[in-house]
This record gives C-alpha cells, sequence and structure tokens, in this order.
C-alpha cells in the first residue's frame, strides 16, 4: 500500500503509472510479517485469508492444522503429483508470502513447514467454535429505530455517491467529511490545488472513478487503514472489525428469512442457483436428487418451515362434563356422523365440535336431554 | 348437564404444547388462555388470544432457539 500511494503522489509530477489496486492477498503480501502476526490474533482475519487462498494451499493447511510439529517439506511436496507441481509451488508462495507458514528445522537437519501459531490458535477457532463471539449483537439491546437492509444498502450508496461527485468537483461538499477528504488526499486520488488550495482530482483519481464501486470502496479502505496507522490506530482491529461486520451480515438467518415471508422453496431455489459450481459437478453417491444441496441441509431448511407452521387452529366448541359416559357417547356420535367432530376423547369425556356446527349440535342436545 | 364452552383448539407437537403451556404459567402474554388440556398435541384456549399468539409466537421462540448469526457463519 505504501508504494502505491507514493506512486500515486508522484504522479502529478510524472506520468502517472496506472492506479494500483491490490487485492486482499496482495494488500496483505506488503505488510511486514509482525502486522500479519497481529492480525492473525483475529480468527475473521484468519477465515478470510484461508478463503482466499489458492485452493490446494487450503488442503495444506486443513492437514497441518493440527500437527504441532514441523513437517518435512518433502512429505508436504509428496501430497501432490509431478502434473500438478506448478500448482503447488504456488500454493506454498502464498502460504509463505502471508505467513501463514514458516520454515522451521526438523531435527535432523531437513526443511520443514510450521504453521503460525496465532493463524493456527485462530483458524481453529474459526473453524471450530470457541474464543469469544465474534459479533457484538448479542451484547446490545435491540435497536428500537433498527434499518431494515435496503435502507443500510441505498444509504450506503447515497454517502458513496456524495464521495464521487465531491471528486469531480461539485461545489457540494455537504456530506463528505474531513477524514474523507484527507483520505482522497492522501491516497493521491486528489490533490491541493496549487493556487487557491482547493481540492481537484488527480489523473490517479480518475482512473479511480472508472473502477467498480466494490474496488473503490477497497482502495478507499486501504488508505484509510494506512491513514489510521498514522494516527496511531491499529491497523489490524481496523481491518478485523471490518471482517467482523462482512461475517456477521454472511450469516444467512433461514429464520429471519421465513418470518419475512420467503418459502423454505425459495430459499432452496436460491441456494442451488448460487452453489458452488463444484457442488452442480458432485456426485450425490447414486441419489438422484431434485437439487444440489446435501439432503441434510435441505431437511434442515424445511424443518425450520415447518416449525413456524407448528400450530393449526381451529375455532370450536368444548362439550365436557357429560353426567354419564353414554350420554357422551350419543352427542360423540351424533357429531360425528355429522362430520363435525373435530377431537374427542372417551376418557375425559370431552369433545371438540367445529364452531359453525354449534347451533345445530346444541338443538340435537335438547331435544335428546328432553326426551330422555 | 353439560358444560359448553367456545375458543379454538390448536394441534401441534408434543414440543410445542410444552412451549404453550410454558407461555399460560409465566404469563407471557400477559394472562392466561388455556380454556383445557386436552391431550399431547391438543389444547383448547380462548379465541381472543389468537392473534397475539400468532403475532409473538416467532419473538418468543427466537428467545428461547440459539441466534444463528452470532456463530458468524
Amino acid at each position: 500500500m505504501s508504494e502505491s500511494s507514493k506512486s500515486s503522489k508522484s504522479s502529478n509530477l510524472n506520468p502517472s503509472p496506472t492506479l494500483q489496486c491490490k487485492d486482499l492477498h496482495e494488500y496483505l503480501k506488503s505488510r511486514s510479517a509482525q502486522f500479519l502476526e497481529t492480525l492473525y490474533n483475529y480468527p475473521t482475519i484468519c477465515l478470510a485469508v484461508y478463503r482466499e487462498l489458492p485452493e490446494l494451499a487450503r488442503h495444506f493447511v486443513i492437514r497441518l492444522l493440527f500437527v504441532e510439529q514441523p513437517v518435512p517439506q518433502a512429505v508436504v511436496a509428496s501430497w501432490v503429483t509431478q502434473t500438478h507441481a506448478k500448482e503447488q509451488s504456488k500454493a506454498c508462495e502464498a502460504l509463505s508470502e502471508l505467513f501463514v507458514w514458516q520454515e522451521a528445522p526438523i531435527p535432523g537437519g531437513l526443511p520443514g513447514w510450521m504453521l503460525s501459531q496465532s493463524f493456527k490458535k485462530n483458524l481453529k477457532v474459526a473453524l471450530l467454535g470457541g474464543g469469544r463471539p465474534w459479533s457484538m449483537s448479542s451484547s446490545l439491546e435491540p435497536d428500537g429505530k433498527a434499518r431494515d437492509v435496503a435502507f443500510l444498502d441505498a444509504y450506503a450508496l447515497e454517502r458513496w455517491e456524495c464521495v464521487l461527485h465531491y471528486m469531480v468537483g461539485s461545489a457540494q461538499t455537504e456530506g463528505i467529511s474531513a477524514d474523507a477528504v484527507r483520505i482522497l488526499l492522501h491516497a493521491g486520488l486528489m490533490t491541493r490545488d496549487a493556487e487557491d488550495g482547493s481540492a481537484v482530482i488527480t489523473r490517479a483519481g480518475f482512473q479511480f472513478l472508472l473502477l467498480s464501486t466494490a474496488k473503490q470502496v477497497w482502495l478507499f479502505l486501504q488508505h484509510y487503514l494506512h491513514t489510521a496507522e498514522k494516527r496511531s490506530l491499529s491497523a489490524a482491529e481496523c481491518l478485523a472489525f471490518l471482517y467482523q461486520l462482512s461475517f456477521s451480515t454472511l450469516g444467512k438467518s433461514v429464520r429471519a428469512a421465513l418470518r419475512g415471508g420467503i418459502s423454505a422453496q425459495q430459499i432452496i431455489r436460491y441456494l442451488d442457483q448460487h452453489s458452488h459450481p463444484q457442488m452442480l459437478k458432485s456426485d450425490t453417491g447414486g441419489v438422484r436428487s431434485a437439487s444440489v444441496l446435501p439432503p441434510t441441509v435441505l431437511d434442515q431448511i424445511q424443518l425450520w418451515e415447518s416449525e413456524r407452521n407448528r400450530f393449526t387452529y381451529t375455532e370450536g366448541v368444548v362439550y365436557n362434563q357429560f353426567l354419564s359416559q353414554a350420554e357422551f357417547a350419543v352427542l360423540r356420535d351424533y357429531a360425528k356422523g355429522a362430520g363435525v367432530l373435530t377431537w374427542h376423547s372417551e376418557r375425559a369425556r370431552t369433545m371438540v365440535v367445529t364452531r359453525a356446527s354449534h347451533d345445530d349440535v346444541k338443538r340435537f342436545w335438547k331435544r335428546y336431554s328432553k326426551a330422555s | 348437564m353439560v358444560n359448553v364452552m367456545k375458543g379454538v383448539l390448536v394441534e401441534c407437537d408434543p414440543a410445542m404444547k410444552q412451549f404453550l403451556l410454558h407461555l399460560d404459567e409465566t404469563l407471557a402474554l400477559g394472562r392466561k388462555f388455556i380454556l383445557q388440556d386436552l391431550d399431547e398435541t391438543h389444547l383448547f384456549i380462548s379465541s381472543d388470544i389468537v392473534d397475539t399468539l400468532q403475532a409473538r409466537v416467532d419473538d418468543l421462540m427466537d428467545q428461547m432457539s440459539f441466534p444463528v448469526h452470532d456463530k458468524g457463519l
């Protein structure tokens, strides 16, 4: 990140190099081992880093996760066939660059690999549970003025538009904070005009405008983290907070969706459509199912739905405290014959008939009582 | 003589029936509402509680269920 900001700063003098937009991997790679070590104290970050690793590297991590001693590099190499040597070296490189693992000698002098202690510890927490809760929501009072997702999306978009408008020199400075301006200047996306000191857009700034919103936000955040460090805030903490937030919103609550009126069928269809290509390919073990999702997942989603529809309500009338079993039997048989008996118990001498049939059943009972 | 009561017949699984008994005992809906405990899966309740019950049963069940999103996954 520091390189990119330097290069874009000098862009005012020299023809500007293309704007560098690093992804998470690139960004982390550019940071020091110490910084990464601090980052790996956060389970959320470990999970995010793990997910971004090349597939083969993820396999390596899982295989090594519970190994408490260095594993010979030759052993790791033997896990992959020669035909995939290229992927293997890429995976090893990624793991080394991000300090997910480090070289460690094995007694006897062989070179070995060992996962970084904090990464190992906190990835376990992320994958297996334990540790402190990630989100703060459990300790918060329910928000009386909670906003829905649509509102938040619209709000975030509107705020971002404000920043972009400001960059292209729109006169309105309303809704953009001094902090945001500082970051834009720091990032070299804008610069102070030599004459009047007002902020004007740079070439890098124009390139920035052409990026996708996600890239823009990420680039902006990288510079935010950098300025945060300068103000002696912990960038690691900021980054961990960001990931905490993003994982909190990821957690898709099926129950919440059901309450919102979305059916289990709709959720399943959505998951089907957005499932990983690997799942589409995968063989269900000879069992053909209509869905690519594992049957257990399907069952659970449907169970959650039926849990909500667990009650059936029928308006009705209870008849009880019959003086004799015979009386009970007469009325029960009458209601049964008329098809209006919804529940009955011989032992408790109690029966329930539909509300609509009440007048009719009552008439029958009066006639019967008089006659007997 | 026979006793007659109007109300609503609720059918549910045994676990949910216990849940309703619990709501009744703890006055969670502000008052008692079960007119008669019929059997493992049936209850007879006052008609005028049904709207409140339907509106609040989700919230009440949420309070009892494990908050899924807090696991963060």
